[in-house]
């Protein structure tokens, strides 16, 4: 159970510094229609953003909020790190925090890989084909592995069940 | 559920008390209860062995099956 604790201690620093980031996204979303972005040099998923037009806006701000997505997924990996500590593990709250953290995760990826093809086409011009390990394919299968152990977890709890009313 | 445990009746009809046929079967008070209230999903043969032979009587006495 050791290494539980370390997961727990690195995923609580990660929470604790996500804090003033969410503030800075908020503000900086709304604030971002009121200067503009050619003045800044703001790079997403390696793709420069330097016109000031609308929709480039609207990339920027999606792809801030989609960040938040990741930290409500880190929350709810936080719950179900919080109840394997009290060897609380097969229990409801665990199931749908799971499922919980595997939805935001998967619509994180999905969006992240969105914006990241229309802003290749749309500053870049060009259509890009990555191979390997995409970052936006990982957080997808990060997702979708996390809904995964949901439906894993909700046979162990009725197996479980099962077990203990077996007299 | 289909499966009616009549565990209660045999109980009274050998004027056994629920925690002193616990003890002879080697169950705690709590799994016996489960039993008698019908939570129970499943009975091992040797629970019911143990319970057949402390109450002296046969499994069909203990368990009916009712139509839903």
């Amino acid at each position: 159970m050791r290494k539980i604790n370390i997961l727990k201690a690195i995923v609580d620093l990660l929470w604790i510094f996500s804090m003033p980031i969410i503030l800075l996204i908020v503000g900086f979303s709304f604030a971002v229609f009121f200067i503009d972005l050619a003045d800044f040099n703001i790079k997403i998923n390696a793709v420069n953003i330097n016109q000031n037009d609308l929709l480039s806006k609207v990339l920027f701000v999606i792809s801030a909020l989609n960040y938040l997505l990741i930290i409500a997924a880190l929350h709810f990996f936080r719950k179900i790190l919080n109840h394997f500590i009290r060897v609380k593990i097969f229990e409801e709250s665990v199931i749908k925090s799971f499922q919980q953290t595997g939805n935001l995760l998967t619509i994180s990826g999905f969006i992240s890989l969105t914006i990241s093809i229309i802003s290749k086409i749309y500053f870049e011009q060009k259509i890009t084909l990555e191979f390997g390990l995409n970052q936006h394919l990982v957080i997808i299968c990060l997702g979708l592995f996390f809904l995964v152990l949901s439906e894993v977890f909700k046979i162990a709890k009725n197996q479980k069940q099962e077990n203990d009313f077996t007299i | 559920m289909a499966i009616i445990v009549n565990l209660d009746v045999m109980l009274a009809k050998r004027k056994m008390r629920s925690k002193e046929l616990a003890e002879i079967i080697g169950i705690t008070t709590a799994n016996l209860s489960i039993l008698k209230s019908g939570k129970a999903k499943a009975v091992r043969f040797s629970t019911l062995e143990a319970i057949c032979k402390a109450l002296d009587c046969q499994p069909a006495d203990i368990l009916e099956y009712t139509e839903d």
